[in-house]
This record gives structure tokens, C-alpha cells and sequence, in this order.
């Protein structure tokens, strides 16, 4: 008897092979003792957490939602701005144009240019920057020199910082040349 | 074509947007209710937020593009609209998130949708402790017994990172509960 199961196991082993052919989920025995303090934990957290909703809430449930959507579709209707930012550029530019040519057109009308309306702070800038192309021989001709007197600038109050810097910066040596 | 396909192409669709919504509605209210309420924690809260969540889900249906599954995109506007909703009650509040969850457990004393036992106010207690993300793996695998990688496509988390954080948060609980009961 004993032969005979000996002999058959060996044909078993021959056939088969040692090996079960059965196999475990990668990483199986790897985790296996975390789920197993997992499944102990488990077993002292409550499985029930307790909350409960008023009588027959989830009855009415769908009619509330839905009519809330539908109000909300009704109430909330997006305008995108940008959209609404695109149409009014070309108004807003029209808009601008036309105010810039009814203000010119209209302040312009009835003004007309003299001396007496230049402000005078215009005048120093015009005179400033148009300094280089007037002559002194400009300036005398419309200077009439009977209004002047040579008093006018005895007493005129020049600081001699002022005289000093006149002096320096000037490039006319002829300056230097009266003093001396 | 399975039923989801066929659920979104309806409510894609114009005509039988609204009758698909109802469906959808009717087949999601109480799992999202519930998942919404362990967050939120109050009736009255879960209730506005469960109607914030089906209203954007009805207003952005057209945009799903199915990358997901429908209740996977759901569950994640569920989480999103809770989360938002109980950081802005905290600021309201001006309180840290951890201690604006731990007064909302300590409330439920007086809660009339509460019918908890001590060792369930305790456990409320326990979760209101843990990080914001190992509070939603631990209820979401173990009261809505939802899978590891249905878990992993709601929130957007590799499953292995998933078991972690739920082995950390039962043992917490599990302490947690130990200390207040001995």
C-alpha cells in the first residue's frame, strides 16, 4: 500500500512539478500585516455615524432642486463681459470723435487770437524756446527806448551769487573784458 | 451603449436635459447627502450644499467631457462645494479649520439630527482631528465603503497614497477613541 502512494506521488511530482501553480496578488505580503491592524482598529470605531435627516426629506427632494435650478436659470443669466466690452468699443470711439470735433468746433468758433488772450506764462515758454533765433536787434526794435531809463536798473535787486553765475556760465567774454 | 452613456447624452442634450436630471437626482441624492453630511456635519448645511452641488452639476453637464466616471465627477463637486463651503464658514467664524470642525462635532450634543451615542460623539470628535484629506478617506472607505480606486478617481489620488492615509486615520480613531473611553 505504502509502495503504491509512494510510486504515485512520484508520478504526481513527475507530471506536476513541485510548485502548487497557484499565485498572490503583487505586493500581497507586503501589506498584509497593515491590513491586518486595520481590520483589528476596525473593530473598536463604531459603524454607524449617527446622523439622521428630518421625516421624508429625501421625498421631495428632486422638486426642490429642480425648481431651484430653473429659478436660478431664470434669475442668473450671464452676460459674458467681454462680449459686452467688444460691442461698446466701436460706440465709445464714435462717441469720442464726435465730441473731440463739436468741442473744437464750437470753442474754436468764436475766438479769435490776439495778443491780449495769450496767457503769459505761453508767452516766457514761446520766448524760451524760440530764444536762440531772436537777435538783439529783434529786441530793440520793439523796445521803445524812451520808456527806459537807466534808474530802472540801479536799484534792481540782483543777488551776486546770481552776477557769478552769469558770469561763469556765459560764454560772451566781452563781459570780462568791460570789467577789466 | 451603457446606462451612464445614455444618462449624459440626455442630459446633453437639450430636450431631455431635464428628465435625465430628475433620474440623476433620484439615483444620487442619498449618496451624495451622506457624503456631503459628514463633512459639513449640520442637516441645514448638507441640505444647501447638496443643492449648491446638484446645480452646478446641472449647469456644468455639458463640459464633462467622460474623462471620469459621472458619479466619480459628482462625488468630486460634492467634496469641492463641502470643503469650500465649511473654509468659508471658518473664516466667517475666524477660526482655524481644525477648530471650526472640532466645535461643529461638540454642537452635535444639541443636534436634533443627531442620534449618536457617546462612543459616536466621541468618533466624530476623533475624525474632526484628523487632516482634511484623511478625514475623506477614512469616511468615504469606511462608512461609504467605497473601493480604493473609486476613491483614488474622486479625489485625484494615487491608491497606494489612499492606503496610507486611511491606515493613519483608523489608528488615530482608533487611539482616540481608546483614550476618551478608558
Amino acid at each position: 500500500m505504502e509502495e503504491k502512494i509512494k510510486n504515485s506521488e512520484l508520478y504526481l511530482n513527475s507530471v506536476l512539478g513541485e510548485k502548487s501553480n497557484f499565485s498572490a496578488p503583487k505586493d500581497y505580503f507586503n501589506n498584509i500585516e497593515n491590513r491586518f491592524f486595520i481590520s483589528l482598529a476596525e473593530q473598536n470605531i463604531p459603524n454607524k455615524d449617527g446622523f439622521s435627516t428630518p421625516n421624508s426629506y429625501f421625498d421631495s427632494l428632486e422638486n426642490s432642486i429642480l425648481s431651484k435650478v430653473k429659478s436660478k436659470e431664470k434669475t442668473i443669466k450671464v452676460i459674458s463681459l467681454k462680449q459686452r466690452f467688444y460691442k461698446i468699443i466701436p460706440a465709445a470711439i464714435a462717441a469720442s470723435i464726435a465730441l473731440f470735433i463739436s468741442i473744437n468746433y464750437f470753442t474754436n468758433k468764436n475766438t479769435e487770437i490776439n495778443f491780449d488772450n495769450l496767457a503769459q506764462t505761453d508767452i516766457e515758454n514761446w520766448f524760451l524756446e524760440s530764444s536762440s533765433n531772436i537777435t538783439s536787434e529783434d529786441i530793440a526794435t520793439f523796445i521803445n527806448v524812451d520808456d527806459i531809463n537807466v534808474n530802472d536798473f540801479a536799484y534792481t535787486n540782483i543777488d551776486d551769487d546770481d552776477i557769478e553765475d552769469y558770469i561763469i556760465y556765459n560764454e560772451n567774454t566781452t563781459l570780462l573784458n568791460e570789467i577789466n | 451603449m451603457t446606462d451612464e452613456t445614455l444618462l449624459i447624452e440626455q442630459l446633453q442634450n437639450v430636450q431631455t436635459k431635464e428628465k435625465a436630471f430628475r433620474e440623476i437626482i433620484k439615483l444620487y441624492k442619498e449618496r451624495l447627502y451622506w457624503h456631503i453630511r459628514k463633512i459639513v456635519i449640520s442637516h441645514d448645511d448638507a441640505d444647501d450644499v447638496l443643492q449648491n452641488t446638484f446645480i452646478k452639476i446641472f449647469k456644468n453637464i455639458d463640459k464633462f467631457n467622460q474623462d471620469s466616471k459621472l458619479y466619480s465627477w459628482m462625488y468630486r463637486i460634492a467634496t469641492n462645494e463641502s470643503i469650500t463651503f465649511i473654509n468659508k464658514r471658518a473664516k466667517q467664524r475666524n477660526l482655524d479649520i481644525t477648530d471650526y470642525q472640532q466645535e461643529l462635532a461638540s454642537n452635535l450634543t444639541t443636534d436634533n439630527f443627531f442620534n449618536g451615542d457617546e462612543i459616536q460623539l466621541i468618533l466624530q470628535k476623533a475624525i474632526a482631528t484628523l487632516p482634511q484629506k484623511q478625514q475623506l478617506v477614512f469616511n468615504m472607505k469606511y462608512f461609504d465603503e467605497l473601493k480604493y480606486e473609486e476613491i483614488s478617481e474622486i479625489l485625484e489620488t494615487s491608491v497606494g497614497a489612499l492606503k496610507a492615509s486611511y491606515f493613519h486615520a483608523v489608528k488615530k480613531i482608533e487611539n482616540y477613541i481608546k483614550t476618551k473611553t478608558n
